[in-house]
């Protein structure tokens, strides 16, 4: 025997680097720390994102004008340095506006998208965990409610409820949970399969600690993808009920009201009815690129863990966990 | 697969029930008396006297248990009858079925222009992998996601019925009003149908049978051709029917910015006025649709792919 | 180096051949992005025409990344980065794309370890039988409808009509390894290179598909490149027999001198593990990896894993060069161990 004591015989195919089980960095540590792994579209999506944000948390001190102010004799005015610009139908301050529009149009994105992922969550984290009848109940759910497109259940609660900010959240969150509880309950699944999720409920470990030790921490990062994805998704449909004249009801105004004032004038003052339109689809770009970027390195990473674990057996390339398809 | 399609049909009619159950009750939402919004789809007269009120709410049964009432309409909605719309004092079926043959035209030319542009940029994605090419695609995508279609759309009308003069900027009265509503609403399947054809065509390539099928001497495009594109298909396959059952109601932003009379603008037009049956028999008619569809889709999934049997066993 | 190059020339070339069907000459693959050594490392191995030559060694050796690399279909971040692999005089490594295209399936074909994921799950069999026929042999769609029957029927498929219809889901192990044998041999090729093709399989059905190949050599005059790590399999099917390690070839000779008289310490631990296990079902493991041996810088890499040269105190020797491929026994068995006698045609 030579003196060199060796590890086993493996079974790894040489090409295949192989390293120790890497540690899923949680949400902050990937948002810190991981752009720098990560497509510069990542980046990008990050710097817009917080500048967006920036921008309207500041608004009420940062803003050149009152929104509402009215100047009819200075209407549909081209940009100049009292009005970056310029101004709407009604003579007010366009930059202003969009400011102002934008807490709204964010707010409702932010506050449906919050609903939406906590319930999604839930639900889907319960179909995993019961199984059964609640199983059942959750993913026909999904599977019905997914078909249904947003504008259309908002029009049938307009119909029942009337216009508000009520029924706007409630037409977004009725369908707009139904991915989340699906890519958890997924999760939810395969983590509840792993080793040491078994391993610590054989050694008794309480169920809350396998929870919010194991679960959680392994379902943050999709997720997290998935609601900056979704968030885009949000965006627009918020702005498209808005459009309609459904959404957010005058005096407030988001960036989709703004869309629907400016139609009349859009070849007289084309600024006032494509700025707005810029600001959802950069805001709604922004968060894409965020979410695809976290998406994307979660599963390189999975497709190596499957690589060193698995030699010989066909390696699967995950399609994208999250539906990314699934928005109407 | 038995039991596939009896639950499928369980969950499809209790959809069903519980939809027809929500329109039912739209009348008894809002202002006025339900009883008189009611008669006002019945007997297509809306300047009732008070007195004729009551002799046909006795008469059509209206004062009886409402759940009875309910299965008097649902006995008439099932016959796709659900009464006059207020506005245009025809029957709401004759309202339905032309605009959903226009919802469908402009669905289907919407994902097939969508389809004809994500195909190959998908491919082209997923064989460069990485590479410049793949980000470029990637990022165009990703733009094309995010942009809102009621944005989009106006531009369009702006730039090619305004300033240019080629098209016409709505209305709905031949092959080249189409073109506007058809691009702007291709925008956002185009980014989908891109992702996902990138994400199967490269999980598709990288399977064994293809690195066998090369081994036989097929070149790397036929190869694509023969065994890439099939096994790919699927997924793309069911986004296109799923956005397909969207966009037959769901169109709604576009229908209007274009005015194109389809069920999105047929709906969104009778939520506006309040025009209750119009509102009942178009929600139940592209609800229905929409689980319909994707049912279909999925058994339809099941079917064409032996290769689930395989996974899953 | 130079010096051993001549001798290896007429390594392994049967006596009744002139030159042999396939000639790989110091080949050298890589992962450049990865690093750590080339994944394949200055290897030598002939096939002669007819021949059946196994390919023996642990999982990581390269003996997988071997066959591809003979069918110019190298897995994704590898490099050829030396090395020739003359197929009939034609270098397969130098070929154009276009080239390869038309050899690929036509001279040399490939039988794969897994056999259901090799077939398109979404195709019915007899299109991927008639793959290579219609692709080499400008034979219309009828007529290769016709073919694939006949085809199936020969590799021994019961309703070989109805089986060209199936999917590969509808087919057990064995059955699919028949049909990717069908569709390997559907163009006539001269080499069959055939990864493991039995590894994934019943060892009943195992038997079957070794003796299908077997007849097929002797009726087509095939030759056949049989990578494995069964000692059980080469014993039973293979000519000669080449064994690697660590990306190069540590010992080849004839089946009968391989397995009676080996001449390197690694054959010697391969040989012994295949006997424990058929005699005893007991496990022998060789202790340590191959990984290991692929950070060596000079010396014999088979040294860490070594018992022999610390029996001979030769450990000195063995760390300080590396040993060539020489002559040692047979004029057609070589070894790279220093502790093999040099002597060529010694018997």
């Amino acid at each position: 025997m030579p003196s060199l004591t060796a590890p086993p015989p493996t079974t790894r195919e040489p090409w295949r680097r192989v390293g120790p089980p890497s540690h899923r960095p949680n949400i902050f540590e990937s948002l810190v720390r991981g752009i720098g792994g990560r497509h510069w579209t990542f980046a990008l999506g990050v710097a817009m994102l917080a500048l967006f944000l920036l921008v309207l948390v500041l608004t009420p001190w940062i803003a050149p004008h009152d929104p509402a102010i009215q100047d009819l004799g200075n209407r549909l005015a081209g940009p100049s340095a009292e009005h970056w610009l310029g101004t709407d139908h009604m003579g007010r301050d366009v930059l202003s506006r969009l400011m102002w529009g934008g807490r709204f149009s964010v707010t409702i994105a932010g506050i449906t998208l919050a609903i939406c992922a906590v319930s999604g969550v839930i639900l889907g984290a319960l179909a995993a965990r019961r199984g059964g009848w609640v199983d059942e109940l959750v993913m026909r759910a999904v599977d019905v409610l997914v078909c249904f497109p947003d504008v259309v259940v908002a029009l049938f609660l307009i119909a029942l409820f009337g216009t508000g900010y009520g029924t706007l959240i409630a037409a977004l969150t009725i369908a707009g949970w139904t991915p989340f509880a699906r890519l958890m309950r997924g999760l939810a699944l395969e983590i509840n399969a792993k080793d040491y999720v078994e391993a610590a409920e054989v050694l008794g470990s309480p169920k809350w600690f396998i929870l919010f030790r194991h679960v959680i921490p392994n379902a943050l990062p999709p997720v997290a993808a998935m609601s900056f994805l979704r968030f885009g998704h949000k965006l627009i449909t918020v702005g498209a009920l808005s459009y309609l004249g459904l959404g957010v009801q005058p005096p407030d105004s988001d960036w989709g009201a703004m869309l629907l004032d400016a139609q009349p004038y859009m070849e007289r003052a084309p600024w006032v009815g494509i700025l707005p339109g810029a600001a959802i689809f950069l805001a709604a770009l922004s968060v894409t690129l965020i979410g695809q970027g976290l998406d994307k390195k979660k599963k390189s990473r999975r497709r190596r863990s499957v690589a060193s674990g698995a030699p010989g057996a066909p390696t699967p390339v995950h399609g994208s966990a999250l539906d990314e398809g699934e928005a109407l | 697969m038995l039991m596939f399609l009896l639950r499928r049909s369980l969950v499809l009619s209790v959809t069903l029930l519980v939809i027809s159950v929500l329109a039912f009750l739209i009348p008894y939402a809002g202002e006025g008396d339900p009883a008189r919004k009611i008669l006002q789809a019945r007997v297509n007269d809306p300047g009732l006297e008070p007195a004729q009120v009551e002799a046909l709410t006795r008469e059509l049964g209206l004062d009886r248990p409402i759940f009875v009432q309910y299965f008097d309409w649902l006995k008439q909605a099932v016959t796709g009858d659900f009464g006059f719309s207020y506005t245009s004092r025809t029957p709401v079926g004759e309202l339905v079925t032309p605009a959903l043959s226009v919802s469908i035209t402009l669905a289907l030319a919407a994902l097939l222009l969508a389809l004809v542009f994500a195909l190959p940029l998908g491919i082209a994605a997923a064989t460069r992998r990485g590479g410049r090419l793949d980000n470029a695609i990637t990022f165009i995508s990703q733009s094309a996601v995010s942009a809102p279609e009621y944005w989009v759309g106006p531009v369009l009308v702006l730039v090619f019925a305004r300033y240019l003069g080629w098209l016409p900027s709505g209305g709905w009265t031949g092959p080249a009003f189409i073109v506007l509503p058809a691009v702007a609403l291709s925008l956002r399947p185009l980014g989908y149908f891109t992702q996902v054809t990138r994400a199967a065509m490269s999980e598709v390539l990288a399977a064994p049978y293809i690195t066998a099928a090369r081994s036989r001497g097929l070149s790397f495009p036929v190869t694509l051709l023969r065994h890439g594109l099939r096994n790919s298909m699927l997924p793309v396959m069911t986004l296109f029917s799923f956005w397909f059952a969207g966009l037959l109601g769901g169109a709604v932003v576009i229908e209007v910015i274009f005015n194109v009379p389809g069920m999105g603008r047929l709906l969104y037009t009778a939520v506006v006025n309040n025009d209750v049956p119009v509102i009942q028999g178009g929600l139940m008619l592209i609800l229905t649709l929409a689980v319909l569809i994707n049912t279909v889709t999925d058994l339809l999934y099941s079917v064409l792919n032996p290769a689930i049997k395989v996974t899953n066993a | 180096m130079s010096e051993m190059v001549e001798p290896i020339v007429d390594v392994g070339m049967p006596r009744h051949v002139a030159a042999p069907l396939l000639e790989i000459r110091d080949l050298r693959v890589e992962f450049p992005e990865i690093g750590g050594g080339p994944a394949i490392d200055g290897m030598d191995l002939t096939v002669g025409r007819g021949e059946i030559v196994a390919l023996v060694g642990e999982s990581g050796s390269g003996k997988s990344l071997t066959a591809l690399t003979m069918m110019g279909l190298l897995p994704p971040g590898a490099e050829v980065s030396g090395g020739t692999a003359l197929l009939d005089g034609e270098d397969v490594l130098a070929m154009a794309p276009k080239r390869l295209n038309e050899v690929r399936g036509n001279k040399v074909a490939m039988l794969f370890q897994q056999p259901k994921v090799m077939l398109d799950p979404t195709a019915r069999v007899g299109g991927q039988v008639s793959e290579a026929l219609r692709r080499h042999r400008k034979v219309g769609r009828r007529e290769a409808r016709a073919r694939v029957v006949e085809m199936l029927r020969d590799v021994g498929i019961p309703e070989p009509a109805r089986r060209a219809s199936s999917f590969a889901y509808q087919l057990s192990g064995g059955m699919a390894q028949r049909v990717m044998i069908a569709a390997a041999l559907s163009a006539d090729p001269e080499l069959v290179i055939a990864d493991e093709p039995t590894t994934a399989l019943d060892v009943t059905v195992q038997a079957q598909i070794l003796d299908l190949l077997k007849t097929k050599r002797d009726t087509l005059g095939l030759s056949i490149l049989l990578i494995t790590h069964d000692l059980g399999i080469v014993s039973s099917m293979a000519d000669r027999v080449a064994v690697m390690y660590a990306g190069r070839i540590v010992e080849n000779g004839t089946t009968q001198e391989i397995f009676t008289n080996p001449q390197h310490p690694y054959t010697e631990a391969l040989l012994k593990a295949s006997l424990l296990e058929a005699e005893r079902g007991q496990l022998y493991s060789i202790p340590g990896s191959v990984a290991q041996a692929r950070a060596m810088q000079h010396g014999c890499r088979f040294l860490p894993r070594c018992p022999k040269a610390a029996e001979l105190g030769i450990t000195a020797q063995c760390s300080g060069a590396e040993p060539t491929l020489h002559i040692c026994g047979d004029h057609d068995h070589h070894s790279r161990c220093h502790a093999a006698p040099e002597h060529a045609e010694a018997r």
